[in-house]
């Protein structure tokens, strides 16, 4: 008898023991879950409740924000034709391109350092979405060819609906976002001072930045060369290195696994009978995509739908295209898209 | 379910909660059922392949103990064992050979079949009783917590504490929590934040430059280490909050200073397994060639490690290689303890772990790459003078991720040898409750904001 009770009295004691840790663990978490109720409520990245406009102080997930904007205007607007690629995109506007569309419809669905993976997650959603796919214009470069995981990140994880994870493990990625000291020390100050200084990374100082229809971009950096104009270079020297002339061409990025993705992107535009237009852009470090990857892509997609504008060209030579060495103006897209909608293209 | 899922964590708390809110006579039978929902989650072929298993070998060990001194004691043994590794590479070549998606390969088959297959070795030699509980047997094959990777547990040390389940104190819970912390640390501040960047160059070794071969391949084990490691430590400290002691896998393998000693110290569950149940037999079978029965015991033992990580000649040739360096290291043992004396003890030992480390790291490049062709490929093109930017010696990987996970490196190797000097987390314990606190803030922090979330995947699932 002495021993059963013995024994009930540990259990009872094991018992205290999961109390005891369970009441310390929620002790301990108290700040934590603060935290996360401050997520919860402010919505900072704008990813938990639906928006009819995507403006904020914050910079937000440029994949998640397109297709929110497709999904709130695709009941007004007949949306059938898709920019796609990487934040190059932000040189074809939407309103440009339908010149040469014949009635057709466009918004940009891009992503920031987007890849081949994203991209393909993106035309089946929009496949399961019933989309009239009619015309697709991928800005690409090496980096976006070579890379095929999804990237992980609060600026860059997909909406579930595109990549087909959880809601949970989306949140999660926000939450790690929002709990980064680089990004919670600055956004508290900003939620007291209700100002944005230059010094806060990760939130837009600009105002807005995107059309709220076809998410066009805004660029600020328009602006500042109206104003500064040749000053504008002057004072960004920094951000154009000097080139030295030479051809550099780079090391293929097309293997086994790349091609196998591409081949499937090819897939699902062929289903939906899709005229593609891929454009390889301008670097103004001019160095040349492989020719190995051109071809690949051309024997994949069609020798005429592909459009190779890096090396030294037209394009890279005047630096008053580019804002900086990553990224070229709507002045040179705009060109670009004249180049490839008039035939025979030649470079 | 992986451990770093939110399925998970709901699914853990329940468990535990529910543990230890039943009496003491259920207990088992919740880890039981726990077990059995962990399995099946993933599918419900997982489940009956773990159940066919486990009740086989539970029947074939009561037989055979029943037929000792009897005429076909020993015909039982190898029928039933030979069944089970039968059913274990059928099990592990029905998709690669049929090439069909149907048959899909059962998670943790190659671990509880090396569990069910020591437990048999052990009544056969009568080392162990064929045990008449089937709840405990189940439970000892198909414990969630090491059902997916392992550790591989012997009879002796698990079954024991399950037939007589203490349920764990305060401090088994929160030296569990540590040791779960310790795990997610490695696993998501540090293997899977430099996980893809290998894993490009492993996919496509074609596209990648001299420079880059190189990091890629010793960088590769760092990742599985702390991919591993991380999973065993996580494996152990989850069991450890229901009172279970699981054995370890891992002893500081990279201070190795040979690749014996490595396989000491790597995987401990499986070389131990291994060691006793192929290498001993096969060279006490042996012994009459002498060293050359050694020899080719040594080699037989290292190929069937290296098979047991998976199907194609990749791995055949990864576990040759280490048979064929240990049996190099048997042989030179007088010209390394001339060497040793040149060179004094401390200078021996750097050079002996970093050759060790360069070694296994070289043997790793078949692990990784999918064909031969890939993998000779891969080591033809290791060279410091072919690269195309200085960005090739960080695989392309940000500052960020390079400090983050360089740092994580660091941490985890000093943790490493605190450990090995006495208790790290018990002294913690010891400290005042302030600087206690500070630091389990300190770690979570860590991990929430430098953790790498929705990877998902662990690389041993696959084996």
């Amino acid at each position: 008898m002495k021993e059963v009770s013995k024994k009930e009295t540990s259990v009872d004691k094991k018992r205290c023991a999961a109390w005891r840790l369970t009441i310390r663990i929620m002790l301990f978490t108290g700040p934590l879950w603060l935290i996360v109720a401050l997520y919860f409520h402010d919505d900072p990245y704008m990813v938990i409740r639906n928006y009819r406009i995507y403006d904020s102080k914050v910079m937000l997930n440029e994949s998640y924000v397109g297709w929110h904007i497709y999904l709130n205007n695709r009941d007004s607007i007949p949306f059938n034709s898709f920019i796609m690629g990487n934040s190059c995109t932000m040189a074809f506007r939407c309103t440009e391109w339908e010149k040469y569309l014949k009635g057709g419809r466009a918004v940009r669905l891009f992503g920031n350092i987007e890849n081949m993976m994203a991209l393909y997650k993106k035309l089946l959603a929009l496949e399961r979405e019933h989309a009239n796919i009619k015309n697709v214009l991928m800005i690409l470069d090496k980096s976006s060819l070579s890379k095929i995981f999804l990237q992980s990140g609060y600026s860059f994880v997909l909406p579930p609906e595109i990549s087909g994870d959880s809601p949970l493990n989306e949140q999660l990625d926000y939450l790690q976002g929002f709990m980064s000291p680089d990004f919670l020390f600055p956004y508290l100050k900003y939620r007291l001072t209700k100002t944005v200084t230059p010094s806060m990374k990760a939130f837009n100082t600009y105002g807005r930045i995107r059309n709220p229809i076809n998410n066009d971009a805004i660029n600020p950096r328009e602006k500042m060369i109206e104003k500064e104009g040749e000053q504008y270079w002057i004072s960004h020297k920094n951000d154009f290195p000097p080139r030295d002339g030479k051809r550099v061409i780079s090391c293929p990025v097309i293997s086994g696994q790349q091609e196998a993705l591409l081949l499937d992107i090819a897939k699902v535009l062929r289903r939906n009978s899709t005229s593609v237009k891929i454009v390889i852009s301008p670097d103004y470090k001019q160095a040349y995509i492989n020719p190995l990857d051109v071809r690949i892509l051309k024997r994949i997609f069609g020798k005429n739908n592909i459009f190779d504008f890096t090396g030294i060209n037209q394009y890279t030579a005047d630096k008053h295209n580019f804002y900086e060495k990553g990224h070229y103006r709507p002045l040179l897209g705009n060109k670009l898209l004249k180049t490839i909608y008039k035939t025979p293209y030649t470079l | 379910m992986s451990f770093i899922s939110l399925e998970f964590i709901f699914f853990f708390c329940i468990c535990f909660f529910a543990y230890y809110l039943v009496g003491r006579s259920y207990q088992k039978y919740v880890l039981l059922l726990s077990s059995c929902v962990f399995i099946g989650y993933h599918q419900l072929s997982f489940l009956l392949v773990a159940m066919g298993v486990t009740l086989f070998s539970y029947i074939a060990a009561r037989h055979i103990e029943k037929a000792r001194n009897q005429k076909y004691f020993t015909t039982r043994y190898v029928a039933s064992v030979g069944m089970i590794v039968l059913f274990w590479i059928m099990d592990r070549y029905a998709g690669t050979l049929s090439g069909s998606k149907f048959f899909l390969f059962s998670l943790g088959i190659s671990f509880y079949s090396f569990q069910a297959i020591s437990y048999l070795t052990e009544v056969y030699w009568g080392e162990e009783k064929a045990e008449r509980s089937l709840p405990d047997y189940m439970l000892y094959m198909l414990f969630f917590m090491k059902f997916l990777s392992g550790p591989i547990e012997r009879p002796g040390s698990l079954l024991p504490q399950l037939k007589n389940l203490r349920p764990a104190t305060y401090e088994m819970m929160t030296y569990g929590l540590k040791l779960i912390a310790v795990g997610l640390i490695k696993k998501i501040v540090l293997a899977d934040q430099i996980a893809p960047y290998i894993s490009g160059i492993f996919d496509a070794p074609h596209a990648a430059s001299g420079v880059e071969l190189i990091m890629a391949c010793m960088l590769y084990p760092v990742e599985l280490y702390a991919d591993f490691s991380g999973y065993t430590d996580m494996a152990l400290g989850g069991a450890l909050m229901f009172g279970l002691h699981l054995s370890p896998n891992f002893n500081r393998p990279f201070v190795a200073q040979s690749t014996a000693d490595l396989w000491r110290r790597w995987h401990m569950s499986l070389s131990y397994w291994v060691r006793d149940y192929v290498y001993l037999p096969l060279s006490s079978a042996t012994r009459h060639w002498k060293q050359k029965g050694l020899i080719f015991s040594l080699l037989l033992t290292f190929v069937a490690l290296g098979v047991w990580h998976g199907s194609g000649w990749t791995f055949v040739i990864y576990g040759l290689i280490q048979g064929l360096v240990i049996v190099y290291e048997v042989k030179a043992r007088n010209f390394r303890d001339w060497l040793k004396r040149v060179l004094g003890h401390n200078l021996f030992a750097t050079w002996s772990i970093l050759c060790t480390y360069v070694i296994f790291a070289l043997s790793l490049i078949f692990f990784r790459c999918d064909t031969i062709s890939d993998a000779f490929y891969f080591i033809r093109h290791l060279s410091f003078t072919n690269y195309t930017n200085c960005k090739d010696v960080n695989l392309g990987m940000s500052d960020h991720i390079c400090i983050v996970s360089g740092v994580a490196l660091f941490l985890v190797l000093v943790y490493e040898f605190f450990m090995s000097r006495g208790d790290l987390l018990k002294r913690l314990e010891r400290q005042p409750a302030v600087v206690r606190w500070s630091v389990y803030y300190l770690i979570v922090f860590t991990i929430f904001i430098y953790g790498k979330f929705g990877a998902n995947n662990f690389i041993y699932l696959q084996f």
